[in-house]
């Protein structure tokens, strides 16, 4: 009997306890207290506000170089050479980019550019993946000295060894050649660098249970490994596509006659292109060209490129899925002439 | 341990014995060029007997207007020779750095590896650099040839009694003048011609340029017009027109810390203090800028190369002005004015010969070079690219005449070139050139800070110690 009642007992104080649980919770707040929270919601709100106005400018001072440079490029001589900041514009001038493409001999240049980016971009992994996995992965004596001796290098400007350099490779005949162009990017530390440290993510357990069953260590590179690390390696793909297409002053040092020079060479001749004075409208419209094919590379991978950089990880900023800046906008608008009479909710509470 | 710090010790003890160390620096000045001696003169003519091709290294960049020119000159050179001589032609290369800097380095580099080119576009400032790799110009070129060049374009081709590089990518430093403003002034403006006739008793001094850049300042509505503007002090400039020195002539002391380098100093901050001059260190691109600015007619003078003279005249030559005539004003040049003497400074460059080629590669450079310095060439080179032409004769060739009835201020440059250093003064060195003159433009602005208020005993003084530095570092 007592038996009965303590179950009795305990199943309704359980399901007290559960409705309890489940019940919203409605805290009383005065209207004091209502107010402050109110308060408190719209200085969120101003801050956001801030925020938003601060990424704008933080924007607007990175796009505006951009825009000043097309601004520039559409200008007439007369006009461009004022270097006016503004980004007003008379009158466009797209012959500007037909002059540039001539003076520059851009059919001529664009043609390297693309053969010197596309050689260093097909041939780069089979040298720097395997280099990678090696100092990742496997030990052997030397590994820490000959990291050493590579890390030094990526340390020292390019401006400091150009004259031994260029005799070790005067040397052995590279000046002038598509080969001793190409050299020093298949052999790139920054490659090695991060890859080898993408590779240093990937659990030992994976490679561990890849060798028990017998996975050379080429299968387990290219196999197990490359696939995992794959944002990496778009990533590092457009970051060398950009700087071999942009390449100054290697192509430069490293070239004697026009049949291997590049796009950058030619364009910053465009500098003297009538004299010392330089034609700002043609340097301008010239780099426009340049540029063009790494912002279209830009905004198609973007987003891939950026998930590779924080580490392969989807970009969520402060977590979960996010309205545009404009929708919310609109909704808090929408807000103000659907708000609710403060009294009349209060009555409601208290009713309650 | 104890090894260690005594290899260490050893080390650091020759690094200071060789840092202290005579390095054979010669103090018996650079030598003069028309000396009294029979130079072993290469023969005239076309020498070679089988085909040569030869390297040529220009410092300018191929798509530019001097790379442009050059490459079609070295095509003319190139056709000439496989016309007249089919069985031994010369065949030129010519490839292009795309500036001084780099190019000096790979020259440096190409010198130790033997794969230098025969010939190379040196920067005057650069000149000593290559002195012992070089074939001395006087076994190339004549006695008369030699005069027959204005003798401001020989400043700084000798080091160490070598004449190291011919001439042929001249310049100079001349003052832009816009004459319709300076004319409505009131005030007499001389001209070149003027100034050349009775350089004694010309007008054309600091303070009356001063004076005249005063008028010209002005300001209608939102536009402003200034008298001058520069980037700054000009040190040759300022201290040649005061009959004095610069550096001593091996370029081991400055000579600048002084009264008149104070008087100078004085001048250049008094124009921007009396609000003659626009204030150079508060906008970034200063020197593009008044470029712009005396282009669309707002500036009087300006200070500036004479290799944008041919641009600049040709922009305002094509832009209409309010009667929607052209040209947009009337637009001349000017010596820097005299304290005691005129001067006009070299700059550009030059070309040299190197002396590790085969016999035949050399005689085939040799013959290219006097084609290249040939008046008809020399004229041809400079009109079409603003550059000066570096002799007599080359301006009195039928090209340089006919293109002087279109644009006669580059002739007006190029006669103002007789204005040498001032008696009982030595240049130095064109090495000084390279080592120091930018940091003195750079520590020289220095008087333009705090609203150009600043402690002018100060600036010279830390500007002189920097420059002595400089040249301490590298004697």
């Amino acid at each position: 009997m007592v038996d009965m009642n303590m179950q009795e007992l305990l199943n309704q104080s359980r399901s007290e306890s559960t409705k309890q649980a489940y019940a919203p919770v409605i805290k009383e707040l005065t209207p004091r207290q209502l107010k402050a929270v109110k308060l408190k919601a719209r200085i969120k709100y101003v801050l956001k506000i801030i925020n938003y106005i601060l990424i704008l400018g933080v924007g607007i001072s990175f796009i505006y170089p951009f825009v000043w440079m097309f601004v520039m490029s559409v200008r007439s001589q007369t006009e461009a050479v004022l270097f006016d900041a503004g980004l007003w514009i008379n009158e466009f001038h797209w012959e500007n980019y037909v002059e540039a493409w001539h003076r520059a001999r851009f059919s001529q240049y664009l043609g390297n550019s693309v053969t010197y980016a596309v050689l260093v971009l097909g041939l780069q992994y089979f040298f720097i993946v395997p280099a990678a996995y090696a100092f990742a992965r496997m030990e052997f004596k030397g590994n820490k000295l000959l990291f050493g001796i590579k890390q030094l290098g990526m340390m020292l400007p390019a401006e400091a060894t150009l004259i031994p350099v260029y005799f070790f490779y005067a040397k052995l005949g590279l000046i002038d050649t598509w080969t001793g162009l190409v050299l020093p990017s298949m052999i790139s530390m920054f490659g090695i660098y991060m890859f080898m440290n993408q590779f240093k993510t990937i659990p030992k357990e994976i490679i561990e249970s890849a060798v028990m069953d017998r996975a050379k260590n080429r299968t387990i590179m290219l196999r197990i490994m490359v696939p995992m690390i794959f944002p990496v390696f778009i990533t590092h793909l457009l970051l060398t596509f950009i700087a071999n297409w942009n390449d100054y002053y290697w192509v430069l040092v490293m070239t004697n006659t026009e049949a291997l020079k590049t796009l950058p060479v030619a364009v910053r001749g465009l500098l003297k292109a009538d004299g010392i004075l330089p034609p700002w409208h043609l340097v301008m419209a010239g780099n426009m060209m340049q540029l063009a094919p790494i912002l279209i590379m830009y905004i198609l991978a973007n987003s891939q490129m950026k998930r590779a950089m924080i580490g392969g990880r989807k970009i969520q900023f402060g977590g979960g899925e996010k309205t545009g800046l404009m929708k919310r906008m609109f909704h808090k608008i929408g807000q103000k002439f659907t708000k609710t009479d403060m009294k009349q909710t209060l009555k409601e509470v208290n009713h309650l | 341990m104890k090894k260690i710090s005594l290899i260490l010790t050893l080390v650091m003890v020759s690094l200071f014995m060789v840092a202290c160390g005579d390095l054979g620096e010669e103090t018996d000045g650079n030598g003069e060029i028309y000396v009294d001696q029979e130079w072993d003169m290469f023969d005239e003519g076309h020498q070679v007997i089988s085909p040569v091709e030869i390297d040529f290294w220009s410092a300018n960049s191929a798509v530019d207007v001097h790379g442009t020119v050059l490459a079609d000159l070295v095509s003319q050179f190139n056709a000439y020779q496989q016309d007249t001589y089919p069985d031994s032609p010369i065949r030129v290369n010519v490839s292009f750095q795309g500036g001084y800097i780099n190019q000096n380095s790979k020259l440096q580099a190409a010198l130790i590896s033997n794969t230098n080119p025969e010939l190379a576009m040196v920067g005057v400032s650069s000149m000593a650099l290559y002195h012992e790799n070089v074939i001395d110009q006087r076994r190339i070129f004549s006695y008369d040839e030699i005069r027959d060049i204005y003798e401001g374009f020989l400043q700084f081709a000798m080091y160490k009694h070598v004449f190291v590089g011919y001439p042929y990518f001249a310049a100079s430093n001349v003052i832009l003048l816009n004459r319709t403003l300076a004319e409505a002034t009131g005030m007499t403006v001389p001209t070149v011609d003027e100034i050349l006739a009775d350089p004694e008793n010309s007008i054309w001094t600091w303070d009356y340029m001063k004076e005249l850049g005063s008028k010209m300042r002005a300001t209608v509505g939102e536009e402003e017009f200034w008298g001058l503007a520069a980037s700054g002090p000009a040190l040759y400039e300022m201290m040649f027109t005061q009959g004095v020195n610069v550096y001593n002539e091996t370029a081991t002391q400055q000579m600048f810390n002084n009264e008149y380098g104070r008087k100078g100093f004085e001048y250049w901050q008094s124009l921007v203090q009396e609000d003659i001059m626009k204030n150079p260190v508060l906008d970034p691109n200063h020197g593009t800028r008044i470029q712009g600015e005396f282009t669309s007619g707002h500036v009087g003078m300006l200070f500036s190369s004479s290799s944008v003279t041919k641009t600049i005249f040709e922009i305002v030559n094509s832009t209409p002005n309010q009667n929607n005539e052209t040209p947009l004003f009337e637009m001349d040049v000017l010596p820097h004015p005299k304290v005691t003497n005129f001067y006009s400074n070299q700059s550009g460059g030059g070309i040299i010969l190197f002396n590790n080629k085969s016999n035949a590669r050399t005689q085939a450079a040799v013959e290219f070079l006097r084609w290249l310095q040939a008046p008809e060439q020399n004229a041809y080179y400079s009109t079409h690219t603003g550059y000066l032409a570096s002799t007599k004769s080359a301006i009195e060739t039928d090209i340089w005449q006919d293109y002087k009835a279109i644009n006669p201020l580059l002739d007006r440059v190029i006669s103002l070139m007789i204005f040498t250093t001032p008696e009982g003064t030595k240049l130095p060195i064109g090495r000084a050139k390279a080592l120091a003159d930018d940091d003195f433009a750079k520590y020289a602005k220095g008087i333009y800070y705090e609203d150009a208020q600043a402690d002018i005993d100060a600036v010279l003084k830390e500007t002189a110690e920097r420059v002595q530095y400089i040249l301490d570092a590298n004697s």
